[in-house]
């Protein structure tokens, strides 16, 4: 093992997704926001979270033992503080079109720059900020204020001063990251895996999203 | 006003790391009054504590897990710093004058190098063995005589016989588990002992690679050899072990099991305390040692006037970067016997400061010390299957290609083994996050979104699924011949924040591994095109880690190993290496020196098995003089 120094320097200014997973460490990494006061996320929020991932809501509102901690909350409480009007917007227009678009769609309504157009660059408003800021969270356990400005300038007046950079939200948002289980893995370092498991094939991607219909 | 400490100790070991640990617990256990001056912060009272610093950190590095913040790229202002990934990754290399354009911001310091020394290591109660893998492979006959053999580096005084027994302990100490026939037939001899535990179980990826490769033949000067994946064996448990649990695969070796299921080095150090003769002193920096300059003048026996005589090292008290506080007090031990265990490069750089220090020659009459630094620079290679292997699980590695490690070739080119990861393109390509985020952003830097796609729900998901369950990568770890000229020095200018200067370094990557590294490319294309993969490894010039071969005319990069080596060699001549095969001085009779900085060759192997079966003969041969 294991350094990663083919990781280039001018891959990290120009800002791409990697470069800024590393230049956040340039900031106070461990210094994570003061964690805001837990707000209870509202239905909408976990339903547009579920068109963006392609995992159902009930899924993403499975509590966490032992204290039945609520991921949604605390995904809602950060983007709250770190992008409301984003939020805002977002479930607004989530309003608009739920009944008339199907999960796929709003998804890539909300992140797509043209709905249609898988290649056509990123949807820049406010409400794609607010929609790949959701997502990551669930995704990696991480807040990407630094990396979404970088790949989207216009971001900045979409997100608070205090969450324009990159940090793990908590160690069991880390380990509660969707990421593993689409790998059909479990988070580096964290497991209840028994001995011997990686000998065989994992269980199916089903089992990891009980709740979730796939094709 | 320095004082003198007054305790009698049988033996200071300067570092609790790999050696320092394991000697420590060796000697405690004889009997011998033992203390350990360790520089950093002391064993930690609760490993979770070290745990949330990884879950915490974005940066995911080896060092993520240990103080101080390795991204606070602060040297000078570090009590004690140490060379970091972060440092490698946001510096830039000024090829010109072989240095970082930055270079306040690296704790190695360059002024002329060639090249920048890819590997990193840890100073803090037990040391880079926090963060070692747990790859513990012997070494075979032929590794210990490449100038006789290969006409290439450097030969040992001793071979394979001479370390066999102890083999054999630092596998029992380490808890190594593995499967010895097989072992056997691809090198080393065990005679009729086995390793203390069975062979972990190979993993999905390990299966897939010896069904598609075995007996298969991959370089072509080896034709006549056929690739073999073989268990590695590792310092993991397939079985409870000393009062440590069984792998869960966890796939977080480096930096950090987190069940202890690989040993660790601050495992030993506990059972080195535990046998109540050995003492540790944390946050105490050794600058130098001493020798009674006056002596040199009078009467007495050589050897007698030769002797160290103590050790002088610095307190403090805060370990983070940058630090609030400096140096509290400063301290002088004496004890019978000295190790000098902090690391190959601490190690070289202790004994040229003592030089420098004392205004005489220590350790360095033959002018050697910091010299032969070595690494197994690795090629790095990566692809995607043609069915799912899923990555990302089980130990970082379970298995290797071992059968292209020796013969003929090594006349011409440097060998190399194969390591299989089983994470993925974490390495490589710091997935999954990178490709993740590709799909998110419309982004390509993992490479696996050529159309710069946007993808949302069930497209988002699949695609993950489908990338992410058949990445793979392999490491070649090239042997790296020891050079004079790849030298550790000390700084003119730059210091640490206690004002110890820092090492300078001239690192260069010779012709011969050169060649070993053209050979590995080839032979990560056949081993792709064997598996029926795809294959995305790619070199850039963006990193300073890079060559441009003239003879393919293109361009590779190099990753570093963590397997330093070579500064301060062992050889059967006072002129021309710093230990005898004891590891002891050859000018300083109660000096020894330990550590992989003691070996003169390293084959393709990670060193550290070979280096603790050398600490235990040094402990039983050379100190207690059995
Ligand atoms: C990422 C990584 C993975 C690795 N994986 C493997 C593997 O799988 N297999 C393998 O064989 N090897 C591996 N290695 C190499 C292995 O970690 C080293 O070979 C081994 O730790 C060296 O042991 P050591 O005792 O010489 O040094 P260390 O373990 O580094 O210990 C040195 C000690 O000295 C202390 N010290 C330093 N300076 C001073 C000072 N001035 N005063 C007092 N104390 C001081 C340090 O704090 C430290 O405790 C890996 C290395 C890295 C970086």
């Amino acid at each position: 093992m294991t350094n990663p120094t083919n990781i280039g320097r001018r891959t990290i200014l120009k800002g791409g997704a990697i470069g800024t997973l590393y230049m956040a460490a340039g900031l106070p990494v461990l210094a994570v926001a003061d964690f805001p006061k837990i707000e209870k996320a509202p239905l909408e929020f976990v339903q547009i979270s579920s068109a963006l991932l392609g995992i159902d809501a009930s899924d993403l509102l499975r509590q966490v033992a032992p204290d039945n901690h609520s991921m949604a909350d605390e995904y809602y409480s950060i983007i709250y503080h770190g992008c409301r009007s984003g939020l805002n917007k977002m479930i607004a227009k989530y309003r608009k079109v739920s009944r008339r678009l199907s999960p796929q769609q709003i998804g890539n309504l909300f992140l797509r720059a043209d709905s249609s157009q898988p290649n056509a660059g990123i949807r820049q408003d406010e409400i794609g900020t607010a929609a790949r800021l959701s997502m990551q969270m669930w995704l990696f356990g991480i807040w990407y204020g630094g990396t979404e400005m970088n790949h989207n300038p216009e971001s900045i007046s979409a997100i608070p001063k205090k969450y324009q950079n990159d940090f793990v939200l908590s160690s069991r948002a880390y380990k509660e990251g969707w990421i593993w289980r689409f790998a059909q893995s479990h988070p580096m370092g964290y497991s209840q895996l028994k001995f011997g498991h990686w000998a065989e094939p994992p269980p199916a991607l089903q089992s990891y999203m009980p709740g979730t219909q796939l094709n | 006003m320095p004082t003198t400490e007054k305790t009698h100790y049988d033996v200071v070991i300067v570092g609790s790391g790999f050696a320092g640990a394991n000697m420590a617990y060796m000697l405690g256990q004889k009997g011998k009054k033992v203390l350990i001056l360790e520089a950093g912060p002391g064993i930690e009272r609760s490993r979770e504590d070290y745990l949330e610093n990884f879950y915490l950190n974005t940066f995911k590095a080896p060092e993520a897990p240990y103080p101080p913040d390795a991204t606070a790229l602060a040297p000078a202002k570090t009590n004690v710093p140490r060379p970091t990934i972060p440092e490698l990754v946001f510096n830039t290399w000024d090829a010109k004058p072989g240095r970082w354009r930055e270079p306040e911001q690296s704790y190695l310091s360059y002024q002329q190098s060639q090249l920048p020394f890819a590997s990193t290591y840890e100073r803090l109660a037990g040391g880079t063995g926090n963060h070692w893998m747990g790859t513990a492979l012997r070494m075979t006959d032929n590794d210990f005589k490449t100038l006789s053999d290969y006409g290439h580096g450097r030969d040992w005084p001793i071979g394979y016989d001479d370390l066999k027994k102890y083999y054999h302990q630092a596998e029992n100490l380490i808890g190594v588990s593995g499967d010895a026939a097989e072992q056997q037939s691809i090198g080393p001899d065990f005679g009729d002992t086995n390793f203390p535990m069975r062979a972990l179980p190979k993993s999905k990826l390990d299966q897939l690679v010896a069904e598609r490769v075995n007996g298969k033949s991959l370089a072509v000067d080896t034709e006549d050899t056929t690739a073999q994946v073989t268990v590695t064996p590792a310092g993991r448990n397939s079985e409870p072990y000393q009062n440590r649990r069984v792998c869960r695969g966890n796939t977080n070796c480096t930096p950090m099991c987190p069940i202890q299921a690989k040993y660790d080095t601050q495992f030993a150090l506990r059972l080195a305390l535990d046998t109540g003769n050995v003492t540790l002193q944390s946050k105490a920096v050794v600058d130098y040692l001493t020798v009674d300059t006056s002596d040199l003048n009078t009467t007495g026996s050589n050897d007698e006037k030769k002797k160290i005589t103590g050790v002088h090292y610095l307190t403090y008290d805060d370990i983070s970067a940058p630090a609030k506080s400096g140096k509290t007090g400063e301290n002088t031990v004496s004890a019978d016997t000295y190790v000098l265990a902090a690391h190959a490069i601490e190690n070289a750089k202790i004994l040229l400061y003592s030089t420098k220090k004392n205004g005489v020659n220590i350790a360095n009459s033959s002018d050697q010390v910091g010299r032969h630094l070595m690494d197994h620079p690795v090629y790095l290679a990566w692809g995607l299957t043609s069915e799912p292997v899923y990555g990302y699980r089980g130990p970082l590695s379970t298995s290797g290609i071992e059968s292209f490690r020796d013969g003929g070739f090594r006349k011409q080119r440097a060998a190399w083994r194969i390591e299989i990861g089983n994470e993925g393109w974490n390495w490589p390509a710091t997935d999954p996050y990178t490709t993740a985020q590709d799909y998110i952003y419309g982004t390509n830097t993992g490479q696996l979104n050529e159309n710069n796609t946007v993808l949302s729900n069930a497209e988002y998901r699949d695609t993950c699924n489908e990338k992410l369950t058949r990445q793979f990568r392999v490491g070649f770890l090239v042997e790296q011949e020891a050079d004079p000229e790849n030298r550790v020095m000390l700084s003119e200018t730059l210091v640490d924040h206690l004002g110890i200067p820092r090492p300078e370094l001239r690192y260069n990557i010779s012709d011969y591994v050169k060649a070993g590294f053209r050979s590995a490319k080839a032979a990560s294309q056949k081993l792709h095109k064997l598996m029926d993969a795809k294959e995305y490894t790619k070199a850039t010039t963006e990193v300073a880690t890079h060559w441009f071969d003239p003879v393919d005319k293109s361009v590779y990069n190099y990753a570093g190993a963590g397997h330093v080596c070579g500064t301060h060699i062992m050889g059967d001549k006072p002129e021309n290496s710093v230990v005898n095969d004891k590891q002891q001085s050859w000018d300083h009779p109660n000096l020894y020196i330990a550590g992989c900085g003691s070996m003169p060759s390293i084959g393709t192997q990670n060193p550290t098995l070979t280096m603790l079966a050398m600490c235990l003969r040094t402990v039983e041969e050379g100190i207690l003089g059995v």
